[in-house]
């Protein structure tokens, strides 16, 4: 009778990304970048969405992609191939938080657009006759973006791979390595935290 | 069901992640609570709201970048044989290697012996015809040697008989 890790490789081998990975597996670096276009992108915005820092995430997802590279020879399937880099996606923001000292951003906390310039959410001016849209959308982004990092790294993961990746409950599960109730107990709260933390945004 | 247990579980059911009993109590509740449509409603806004945080671009470079970073980090023995294992040493390959090395073996054991039965033949044609002669009657010669002792031992039996008769 196999053993539930060959049944679990045969399973997954259907899998075209595992699929692209087994034949990089045999030489064929063509594979590889292939896959680096499907999920490159991906990866950077997962990590750029939980650490909050856009010098940070490019450097971090190349890491993630030398990991995938490097753990060719040692790679058995026993996942989807998007389940497996999410998790060394994961594993390697983790890290960079800790190093970052990071737990939570106050609602304080200087943020920064995307050209750099400091962003505070403002307080409402009455003597502007005509809205500046453009800043009003960068401020929505800044507070959506402090919403997220407010919450506490596991909700956190939960929330970017159910959001941005639309991962399933279970695949979720295998890739932060806990039970599928685990992973509704953590959106649960999740989302409870980003609607009182987007409530103002929502009464605007 | 209550709106305190209906409220804990609008966000699974707004992921249609409830049990079918557990759906259809919310449903029925909801139908008939404003505060926990409105409730409902709230974690719909809110979560939608995430979505209008858009992707980040990567740099175009990003392949070239990853390629010369590799690079850098690697000692180049280690891609050296990783470039080996994976071009030469993969299962099908290796079966095509052992299959030549037992081939090239063979095929030297057989050019050896030929080469051996070559130089025996060459030998014999450069010998005088009284060698060859003698090596092609070779077991006659050992058997007439024989012979020859074989008469020097008849003596040597009687006399030994002789002389035990004789004691």
């Amino acid at each position: 009778m196999p053993s539930s890790s060959n049944r679990d490789s045969n399973y997954y081998s259907s899998d075209p990304d595992v699929l692209l990975m087994m034949d990089f597996q045999k030489g064929n670096k063509a594979s590889f970048e292939t896959l680096m276009h499907k999920y490159y992108g991906r990866v950077l915005n997962f990590v750029y969405r939980f650490i909050g820092r856009k010098d940070i995430a490019e450097d971090l997802t190349q890491e993630v992609f030398i990991k995938v590279y490097q753990s060719v020879a040692s790679y058995r399937p026993q996942a989807k191939f998007q389940t497996w880099v999410f998790t060394i996606a994961r594993n390697a923001s983790l890290n960079e938080l800790r190093k970052l000292n990071q737990t939570s951003f106050s609602l304080d906390e200087t943020l920064e657009n995307e050209e750099g310039e400091a962003l505070r959410p403002q307080m409402e001016d009455p003597k502007t006759s005509l809205p500046d849209i453009k800043v009003l959308e960068e401020e929505k982004i800044a507070l959506i973006q402090t919403a997220i990092q407010s919450l506490p790294a596991n909700q956190r993961t939960a929330v970017l791979l159910r959001r941005y990746e639309e991962f399933s409950y279970e695949e979720i599960a295998k890739t932060m390595n806990c039970s599928v109730e685990a992973v509704k107990s953590l959106l649960s709260r999740a989302k409870e935290n980003l609607k009182i933390k987007l409530s103002k945004l929502l009464r605007d | 069901m209550q709106c305190e247990e209906v409220k804990k579980l609008l966000p699974n059911f707004l992921d249609d992640e409830l049990k079918p009993d557990e759906k259809t109590d919310i449903q029925v509740h909801l139908s008939s609570c404003e505060v926990c449509q409105k409730e409902l409603k709230a974690y719909r806004n809110s979560w939608e709201l995430l979505k209008q945080w858009s992707d980040l671009e990567p740099q175009p470079a990003y392949l070239s970048r990853f390629w010369t970073e590799l690079a850098l980090r690697t000692p180049w023995y280690t891609s050296f044989l990783r470039e080996l294992r994976l071009r030469f040493l993969t299962p099908k390959i290796a079966t095509v290697w052992i299959t030549a090395c037992l081939l090239l073996a063979v095929s030297i054991l057989i050019a050896k012996h030929y080469w051996q039965i070559q130089e025996v033949e060459m030998v014999l044609t450069n010998l005088p015809l009284e060698e060859v002669e003698l090596i092609e009657n070779i077991e006659l010669a050992e058997n007439y040697e024989v012979i020859q002792d074989m008469d020097l031992l008849e003596d040597l039996e009687v006399l030994e008989n002789w002389e035990n008769g004789k004691s």
